[in-house]
């Protein structure tokens, strides 16, 4: 828990630096605002999937399982390509 | 009422003679585009027609396109579940593995766009670091959710379907069936509904996003004439959900012929969609006219340039071939169509749409290419090569090829048609 | 994750991957004809001075655009004349008549590239490079950060982390950045063709591979070790090029900026670059003389 405390505030100072867009060549990070407003609907869709009624804990399981399985195949087809096409460099 | 079950299931139990030359065909084009791919790989970008100041061509007009038609599904299986659309339910999953399979050519775009395609990995390394800046980091944020989500939403409700469908069949087939039904349990199907509509509730606003932020790739580099834009996110979207729309009328008018599923996808539904693609491309058009217009009325000589070079330039030719034949036309034929009542050509309609959808490919060219070259007189002119060709024809040989498998594997009728006819 | 850590864990990825096993295949695949000399890959900058802020200032009067300045670039930093001609320079013949406004697009309206003799009488010479722009639209972009503005001012390329999406392209309103459409070929020593001499591969860059964004970094191996002047400033002969440290109120820089009248190209996007145009007059008479 502590340690999470300390995370989060490292993370709050970072963004904090980040915001000084004269310190900063990269200007404001906006992409915080559009990044959230892109995953926003997902945070709805995990709530309403996780207390909503009627629900059962196999098929939230399946749901939650289904949904990182899909992501993970995403990232490890990024990863699969990568090192597929490595070999021609 | 058994006998409509089995015709709904009947992709998945039997394979007609002309399914095997079709994926031949098909195959081969795609073998032909690795080929042009590999040589991509090994003697470098400049294969094709790009060059510094031209810096994107076909491969990025290819990637907008895909993502536009890949909101087709979603648009059409949410208003299904959300509006009560019921009469559009026969169409739903033909919609949703149309999404599927164009949002993967989209990402494999971009993929085929990169200098170092062995360095993508970065893209998911680096994120931490980069999502705060980068308009293409939060697009690929936007893919990724909209990929995941989208595969969720045909999956979960497709599960009593593949029950059915496990029930019907032996040997192999009941097997498979059984593999792609983890943890069934019975009356699973009050609790997926849920969940089925808050995914419509999710898919929606992410859907926006998606092509919001594509937009947003190209509409907030200030120093690039007609890009920069701030009504670019609703331009490309009105773009995406007519170019979505209308692949979905010619698959499903496809589907209807090969399948001889005449009496399930009804005229019906093809005249509301046909109205609907009409208005979606009248509002397209009407923003068309508004950015040209913003462009030469005293615009920065950029903007003058590049809109001149649309209307009366070098680019002229294939502007007005697309805007009336492509455009225009379909237009006007869904119009007059709507007007009439209780009437609805499918065969036209679908060749109409066909129409639009090639239109709204080289519209995405056009967005990408005079912008680039233009301002420039000796070095910028681009004309794809064959690898480009190859690899183009190869982006559409391959969405083919795997819908055409998964028609094989993933039951293409919802069974509740049933129930509800 | 710093620069090495990061090949280090590319490499134990790699290692474990499934692919390892391919190398043989691999070898054959790979393009292998070009002559690159290999222990000098791999981005390597000397460390950034700190405090400082580099910048040029570019005389047009003075310029006779003989181009020597992009032909001493291209030795120096190793950029390759085939296949396709690269240079981080850029040189074009302009009218007298065409106004300053016409610069704003790159290259300008009537422009000619490809002159033979210079200087040409009622004509001007405009050049730039990369122009590090101390507000760059490049660097915010880029997806994986390998280009990036350091500390002094500089915008430099990490050419091992560029995935070549050319982004950066698209935002760079002056055009210039370069890609490596093909894989550069580079032989032991070239020729200059302006003056004949002839020149070995420069140690000190890091060389490029195919499909990887490079440009002007104002030879970051030269000006952070001690060596006033980038190369291009160094051979100039009619002295238009001036190089220094915005920051420092003594050097060359700092006091043309007070007294010359000076401009920048498309100031209007906020970009602020460090490249000033200024003239005083034209130094080369009708027949190309120098007066």
């Amino acid at each position: 828990m502590h340690e999470m405390l300390v995370y989060l505030a490292l993370a709050a100072q970072s963004v904090a630096s980040a915001m000084e867009s004269t310190v900063n060549p990269l200007g404001r990070p906006l992409g915080l605002i559009v990044v959230g407003i892109i995953e926003a609907p997902v945070v709805v869709l995990l709530l309403a999937a996780l207390i909503g009624k009627p629900r059962s804990p196999k098929i939230t399981g399946l749901f939650l399982g289904w949904v990182f399985v899909m992501f993970g195949a995403f990232i490890g087809a990024v990863f699969f390509l990568s090192y597929l096409l490595g070999i021609f460099y | 009422m058994t006998d409509n079950v089995d015709r709904m299931l009947r992709p998945l139990m039997h394979t007609s003679r002309e399914f095997y030359p079709f994926v031949a065909i098909l195959g081969l084009v795609f073998v032909v585009s690795v080929y042009a791919y590999q040589q991509q790989l090994v003697y470098g970008m400049g294969v094709t027609g790009l060059n510094d100041v031209t810096i994107w061509g076909v491969y990025i007009a290819n990637f907008i396109f895909f993502i536009g038609i890949s909101h087709a599904g979603i648009a059409v299986s949410a208003a299904v579940r959300l509006l009560n659309a019921h009469r559009y339910k026969p169409i739903a999953r033909i919609a949703e593995l149309l999404t599927i399979v164009s949002l993967i050519m989209a990402g494999m775009s971009i993929v085929i766009d990169l200098g170092r395609p062995d360095r993508a990995m970065l893209l998911i390394l680096e994120y931490a670091n980069r999502f705060m800046y980068s308009p293409l980091v939060w697009d690929i944020t936007a893919v990724a959710t909209y990929l995941v989500l989208s595969t969720t939403y045909l999956y979960l409700p497709m599960r009593r379907d593949i029950k059915v469908a496990m029930e019907r069949s032996t040997g192999w087939r009941a097997r498979l069936f059984k593999y792609m039904l983890p943890l069934y349990e019975e009356g699973e199907e009050a609790t997926i509904d849920r969940l089925s509509f808050w995914l419509a509730v999710t898919i929606l606003p992410v859907m926006v996003m998606v092509h919001t932020t594509v937009a947003w790739i190209f509409s907030l580099l200030s120093s690039r004439p007609l890009w920069f834009n701030a009504f670019a996110g609703p331009y490309y979207i009105v773009a995406a959900v007519a170019s979505g729309i209308a692949s979905v009328m010619v698959i499903a008018a496809v589907v209807r012929k090969i399948y001889h599923w005449e009496d399930i996808i009804k005229p019906d539904l093809f005249r509301g969609l046909s109205n609907f693609t009409a208005m979606t491309t009248l509002v397209y058009l009407y923003m068309m006219m508004a950015e040209q217009l913003a462009a030469l009325f005293a615009g920065p000589s950029g903007e003058v340039f590049v809109s001149e070079e649309w209307l009366f330039g070098s680019f002229a030719a294939l502007f007005w071939l697309m805007t009336t034949l492509g455009l225009v036309i379909p237009f006007l034929y869904m119009l007059v169509q709507a007007f009439r009542k209780d009437y609805v050509n499918i065969e036209w309609t679908a060749a109409m749409s066909l129409m639009l959808v090639i239109a709204f490919w080289f519209k995405r060219y056009m967005i990408i290419v005079p912008t680039l070259s233009i301002g420039v007189q000796q070095v910028g002119i681009y004309s794809p090569t064959w690898t480009e060709i190859a690899i183009l024809l190869g982006s559409f040989a391959l969405p083919l090829l795997l819908y055409t498998v998964l028609t094989k594997v993933v039951p293409l009728m919802e069974l509740e048609v049933e129930h509800d006819a | 994750m710093s620069n090495s850590s990061r090949r280090d864990f590319f490499k134990k990825a790699g290692a474990a991957g499934i692919f390892i096993a391919l190398s043989n295949v691999a070898t054959k695949m790979r393009n292998v004809s070009t002559p690159i000399i290999r222990n000098i890959v791999g981005t390597v900058y000397p460390k950034a001075v700190k405090g400082a802020s580099f910048g040029m200032m570019i005389d047009v009067g003075a310029c006779i655009g003989c181009r020597r300045c992009l032909h001493a670039c291209k030795l120096e930093n190793n950029v390759p004349d085939a296949p396709g001609n690269m240079h981080w320079i850029d040189l074009f013949e302009m009218e007298n008549r065409s106004p300053v406004t016409e610069v704003e697009n790159i290259p300008p309206v009537g422009a000619v590239i490809d002159y033979t003799d210079s200087p040409k009488p009622d004509h001007w010479y405009f050049t730039f490079n990369c122009f590090h722009c101390d507000n760059p639209p490049c660097t915010k972009v880029c997806p994986t950060g390998a280009t990036y503005k350091d500390e002094d001012g500089l915008v430099l390329i990490n050419y091992d982390i560029c995935i070549g999406c050319r982004y950066c392209m698209a935002a760079c309103p002056y055009n210039a950045r370069r890609f490596n459409w093909w894989n550069p070929e580079l032989p032991p020593s070239r020729v200059n063709p302006i003056d004949g001499s002839v020149e070995p591969l420069n140690e000190a860059v890091p060389l490029r591979v195919r499909g990887v964004n490079e440009k002007c970094t104002f030879c970051v191996h030269r000006i952070r070790n001690g060596n006033p002047v980038p190369r291009c400033v160094e051979v100039c002969p009619v002295r238009a090029r001036h190089f220094g440290d915005f920051n420092d109120p003594n050097s060359e820089v700092s006091r043309l900026l007070k007294t010359e009248r000076t401009l920048r190209i498309r100031e209007n996007l906020g970009t602020s670059p460090k490249l000033y145009y200024f003239t005083r007059g034209v130094k080369w008479s009708k027949d190309g003389e120098k007066l």
